[in-house]
């Protein structure tokens, strides 16, 4: 419950961050003068809609936002590099020419392309773009999926936060939180068309009902030390899963026509297509929140593999992201689940704006692109930008922190809300001091 | 809409303006300078006595002057200037470590423009942080501002440098902070020593961030700190390159203090300085673990098993009067005494100690893994002081499958990463930082790091490990060879072609007041037998990472230096401490109770020593790769092939595996549990013990009451026997047998099997 003295605080705090702009901070109490700020109003407003669930396409290793949303045609060829670039559904934005079926669709998609962090080292860079934290020794911050998970009330028996085919290699996902709130890792192989959940059917001689009497002794064994329920946790739900043909069957992308598999495209980028697909089923199904995850981004060797490993490659990675988002993208909006379901496409930094030695590009976070659509976004736009060389933000910077308030917004959730750690002590959900991207939300 | 965003590397003023969509076109930059000048006339008259105190005698020097302005307003941070390809065509070094390149650039570069020595206030070094012209780092100094003044003053007076001038000392007044309330204002007064003996108050040039921002607010203008929530917290002060933490202990609240130790049971001296923290904490420990618990926790500690598959006398005789629920008495020492005697023992450390040397985890040659794995085997069994352990490996030379430790130089690839290696094991540090730039957080520098690795350069990392007589790594600051250096020492090593540069680093490792390798190594096993190492991450010694108990830490080190580095002599003194032998059944709830050992820790096992217990209990070997049927802990390499480790989450070595994970088991590992041939297959396995016991006759009460013993070494309750029993005599035989093996699942699956406790 918001006190008067909270609201008191966030008036203040709203000031204050107008006085640090000025370089100065007020050391001496509340007699400040009444200025009226131009966005006061925006920091008050709450969220105009709420995003059911949010679906995550992460490249990882870093994708290049020159080779993708964000390629600079007319700099010299070293920064340029080898892809080119076609025009969209937007007049004058302009995206790799790897991309044709996300610029048929841009009409839906905002993408940010002055995102902003200084760290240029995988397990930091998840870290901060996937919890809008910096990394901190003393803690480690839950990612958006276990964040929304701790604080959504329970669907049912899917878990809350699923990824597809496996979680990134680089954060336990859930932080701070309860173990219970990282995700769960399908596991499978969406490349060979193998995107499945082992062992949900009984081993040989085992049933239901024996599964049952093995979860509660358990729960008797534990209950009877003093330990934490983590792990009882997580065989209750599992038992949960295995008691539920329906939930199961969400894992089972046999019973999606052909078309539509061959739309989101089945091989390419780790399975980036199948694993989006599978998304789509789990989201239809009410899953708040699936990471899709898509490998081998960190392009240090030849930048152009990305659109053609060889003559005549159809399922290089830029081409199947593209593919598999924006088959995602429409799908939703054929069945009408666009409006509530948040589509996220990003990675852990950029690349650098120079081609390296080996033809490739290494670690640049100092600027990179976000592609965002449906759950709230207003489409049709280009938020920020990047200097000529794509080094640097040119126009509003965006960090992770502001992109983390953005999400929360979206999806309903306070970004001042509070969880607690372990210890007991409360964090906010997404940083103080970050803001919502200005004009992303419809 | 400007944001106020700390930098990872420090603190960084970062302004915004946002220029799309105002939805109020009001000229900004009007409004912004008229609130400047208002707010800094006010804070100009408040502020007066925290000012810096520059006397107009005293000479202004880009060193003592002018660089501490550059690192108090982040402008040669990470994400600014200092970043490796610099900003905005300006490059700084990373927090001012190399004032000669950052006075170059300032000065001579650019024609002059960014110093302009003939008008000062033309200088882009005024006129950018002012923003009298556009900044992309934004409005950082305002005109009013002593530090204005101090830059226009450098300017108009030339200059000048102070280049014999060195800082020797950071010193912050107070160095420590013990707080009886939260939310006190504490203020810090800094001191920056010079090597010619001057000393100045450098306190509004100081950078404070805390370790943790939510537990500790800071008020970088008034330099003063402030506690939102009890426990112990590290604040960093950074001055210029110069970083020095800052301990805030606020007392936990209520619970009587420390009760003295009981008469008749002599503490260690690590007990007291334990006991002294937990005192300063206001934490008060629970009581001792009973018998039993102990016996299978420090049996999981010393040789990763449970304590029924020990063939020692003890356990032996134990066994004989086990059925009876007396206590019996355990002469502790004698116990601890047996495992560290025993085989097991050697197998368990081979395995520990090979997880922190990575062996295996990048060679391709398993018969040089094996012969790595076989000489370290051979060293613990012998009791070879980690001493002689650190020369072996440093100076290894030979075939790596059949010298084991030459095999030290074939688990990383090149030099700088063999660099990396050794800093991690025999300095519990990482040096990576300083590849690129000197650590900001330590004081380790780039001619540290690259100096290192051209010692390693000149090691030839192949089959046959030998040396080179010609090698160098290239040194990015210079773009020139690195000279050969030991970590910290300023002196460089002699580049004699027939020398073996090894030498000299290993003597460096064993100097009498360098206990770095000591520390790293005492630290780790505190870690392995308390679940926590004194500092924490085990591999991450810094300045800016204070021990939780740093004499207690120091007392370890110098004991282990004074055994001759016998390993067995420090576990055998953690094992009969009382702070190891305490329960861990919390008794206040106390956040962080653990941390500072008010109540023994849970621990999982490591996936190796789960794998071994379910084996055990089940009676049923696992197999590994194609080898035959073997122990997960005798494993050499950590890619033998096998599903039991990859589902209980074995550590593959590529990274620094400092802590095996206190994360409990994820939906995928339980499914595998419920329906997977892990537990199941081997559960009914027509061998196992279940199935023997049954053959042998043993009733089935006496069954689970016996297998529920041997996982968990905690007896069956009444009530519970009373519910078996009832649940048993209405089933039928078939039935019963399925009882039974639910139940061993059971036991498997649940928390006191899973953990040391």
């Amino acid at each position: 419950m918001e006190t008067e003295g909270d609201h008191m605080r966030s008036f203040y705090e709203s000031h204050r961050r107008h006085f640090l702009q000025a370089g100065v901070l007020p050391v001496f109490g509340l007699s400040l003068p009444h200025v009226v700020f131009p966005n006061a109003r925006a920091h008050a407003a709450t969220p105009p809609r709420r995003a059911k669930s949010c679906i995550l396409i992460w490249l990882e290793g870093g994708p290049s936002h020159l080779e993708s949303f964000d390629p600079k045609p007319d700099a010299p060829s070293e920064v340029r590099g080898p892809l080119g670039t076609i025009a969209t559904k937007l007049p004058g934005v302009r995206l790799s020419d790897c991309m044709p079926a996300t610029a048929s669709m841009l009409d839906q998609v905002a993408i940010v392309r002055s995102m902003t962090s200084p760290l240029g080292e995988h397990n930091f860079g998840t870290h901060y773009l996937m919890t809008g934290y910096k990394p901190s020794p003393a803690l480690e911050y839950p990612t958006y999926g276990a964040t929304l998970s701790e604080v959504r009330e329970s669907t049912g028996v899917l878990p809350p936060h699923v990824a597809v085919p496996s979680f990134s290699d680089n954060v336990t996902g859930s932080g701070y939180l309860p173990a219970d709130t990282a995700p769960f890792s399908i596991g499978g192989d969406p490349e060979r068309s193998q995107l499945r959940v082992r062992h949900l059917d009984p081993y040989p001689g085992l049933d239901l009902q024996r599964l049952s009497r093995r979860r509660d002794m358990v729960a008797k064994l534990n209950g009877s030390s003093s330990s934490s329920t983590a792990d009882q946790d997580a065989v209750n739900r599992a038992y949960q899963l295995l008691a539920s043909e329906e939930a199961q069957a969400a894992f089972d992308l046999s019973d999606e026509p052909a078309s539509l598999v061959q739309r989101y495209g089945q091989r390419g980028a780790s399975g980036i297509g199948q694993s989006c697909l599978m998304a789509r089923r789990l989201i239809e199904r009410g899953v708040p929140f699936v990471t899709v995850v898509s490998r081998g981004w960190d392009t240090h060797q030849n930048i152009a593999n990305l659109k053609e490993r060889y003559p005549g490659d159809r399922s290089a990675h830029l081409p199947s992201m593209d593919r598999a988002f924006a088959a995602l993208v429409g799908d939703l909006r054929d069945r009408g689940m666009l409006d509530e379901t948040l589509v996220m496409v990003m990675g852990e930094f950029g690349r650098t704006p120079k081609i390296n030695a080996a033809a490739g590009r290494d670690h640049w976070p100092n600027v990179f692109s976000v592609a965002m659509a449906g759950g709230g976004v207003q489409g049709g736009q280009v938020i920020g930008s990047s200097d000529a060389l794509a080094e640097f933000p040119h126009e509003t910077p965006i960090t992770p922190g502001d992109l983390a308030t953005t999400v929360y917004t979206l999806l309903g959730v306070d970004p001042a809300h509070q969880l607690h750690t372990r210890d007991g002590r409360p964090v906010r959900v997404a940083p103080d001091g970050a803001r919502v991207i200005p004009g992303l939300i419809s | 809409m400007g944001t106020l965003e700390d930098d990872f590397h420090g603190l960084f003023f970062q302004m915004r303006f946002q220029t799309t969509k105002l939805s109020n076109p009001l000229d900004w930059r009007a409004l912004r300078s008229c609130c400047a000048i208002l707010i800094a006339t006010l804070i100009a008259t408040s502020l007066h006595g925290l000012a810096a105190d520059v006397p107009a005698t005293a000479m202004v020097t880009f060193e003592t002057d002018v660089v501490p302005i550059l690192t108090r307003y982040g402008c040669n941070s990470g994400a600014c200037h200092g970043s490796a390809a610099g900003r905005g065509g300006l490059r700084l070094s990373l927090y001012g470590g190399n004032h000669d390149a950052d006075y170059d650039a300032l000065v001579y570069d650019l024609e002059g423009r960014r110093v302009n020595l003939v008008d000062a206030d033309e200088s882009l070094l005024i006129r950018k942080p002012s923003e009298e012209i556009s900044h992309g780092g934004g409005y950082l100094i305002e005109e009013e501002s002593d530090a204005y003044s101090i830059l226009t003053s450098w300017i108009a007076g030339g200059a000048r440098r102070a280049t014999t001038l060195r800082l020797t000392r950071l010193q912050l007044h107070p160095s420590r902070l013990v707080l009886k309330d939260l939310g006190d204002e504490n203020r810090i007064v800094a001191t920056a020593h010079y090597s010619d003996g001057s000393q100045r108050d450098v306190t509004p040039w100081l950078v404070l961030e805390a370790e943790d921002p939510e537990a500790v607010t800071v008020d970088q203008e008034t330099a003063s700190i402030r506690a939102n929530r009890r426990g112990r917290h590290i604040v960093i002060a950074r001055f210029v390159d110069q970083v020095v933490p800052l301990e805030m202990v606020i007392p936990f609240e209520g619970g009587p203090r420390l009760e003295k130790p009981s008469p008749g049971n002599p503490s260690s001296p690590l007990d007291a300085w334990v006991d002294q923290r937990l005192d300063e904490m206001g934490m008060q420990p629970t009581s001792a673990a009973p018998g039993a618990v102990w016996r299978r926790r420090v049996c999981l500690d010393l040789v990763g098993r449970l304590p029924f598959t020990m063939p020692s006398r003890t356990e032996q005789s134990l066994a004989n009067t086990v059925n009876s629920d007396r206590s019996v008495t355990l002469d502790r020492a004698a116990y601890v005494d047996e495992l560290l005697a025993s085989r097991e023992f050697v197998d368990y450390w081979t395995y520990r100690v090979a997880g922190w040397l990575r062996v295996g985890a990048h060679s391709i040659d398993a018969v040089a893994t094996q012969a790595y794995h076989a000489w370290l085997r051979d060293q613990i069994e012998r009791g070879a002081g980690f001493d002689r352990i650190a020369r072996e490996l440093i100076t290894a030379l030979g075939d790596t499958q059949r010298d084991g430790p030459a095999n030290f130089y074939r688990s990383v690839e090149g030099p700088r990463e063999q660099a990396e290696l050794f800093g991690e094991f025999f300095m519990g540090t990482r040096l990576r930082c300083a590849n690129c730039h000197d650590h900001p957080l330590d004081r380790w520098t780039q001619d540290d790091y690259h100096g290192l690795a051209a010692i390693f350069a000149r090691v030839r990392m192949e089959q046959t490990v030998s040396l080179k007589e010609r090698a160098e790594v290239i040194h990015p600051g210079t773009l020139r060879p690195a000279v050969m250096r030991i970590p910290g020492v300023s002196t460089s090593l002699a580049a004699d072609e027939s020398q073996d540069v090894r030498i000299p680093l290993a003597d460096w490792l064993f100097e009498s007041d360098n206990a770095t390798y000591a520390r790293a190594i005492v630290n780790r096993l505190w870690q392995a037998m308390m679940g926590r190492g004194l500092v924490e991450p085990v591999d991450d010694f810094r300045a800016t990472n204070p021990a939780t108990h740093p004499a207690l830490l120091d007392w370890l080190a110098e004991d282990f230096v004074a055994s001759g580095y016998d390993l067995r002599h420090t576990l055998r003194m953690i094992a009969l401490s009382q702070t190891y032998g305490r329960s861990s059944v919390a008794r206040t709830g106390t956040p962080s109770e653990t941390d500072f050992y008010a109540v023994a820790p849970r621990r999982r096992l490591s996936a190796e020593v789960l794998a071994d217990a379910i084996s055990d209990v089940l009676g049923v070997a696992d197999q590994y790769g194609r080898k035959r049927p073997t122990r997960a802990i005798e494993l050499a390499s950590p890619k033998v092939q096998s599903v039991t480790l990859d589902v209980l989450g074995r550590c593959d070595r590529k990274a620094a595996c400092t802590d095996s994970g206190q994360q409990a088991m994820g939906l995928s590992q339980t499914l595998h549990l419920f329906n997977g041939p892990l537990l199941n297959e081997r559960i009914v396995d027509s061998g196992g013990r279940l199935n023997q016991l049954r053959e042998n006759g043993m009733k089935s009460l006496a069954i689970l009451e016996h297998m529920q013993r041997l996982a968990i070494g905690r007896p069956m309750t009444r009530a519970m026997r009373g519910e078996h029993a009832g649940v048993l005599a209405a089933l039928s035989e078939a039935d019963v047998d399925k009882y039974l093996e639910d139940f061993v699942w059971a036991l498997l699956c649940c928390d006191d099997f899973t953990s040391n406790w």
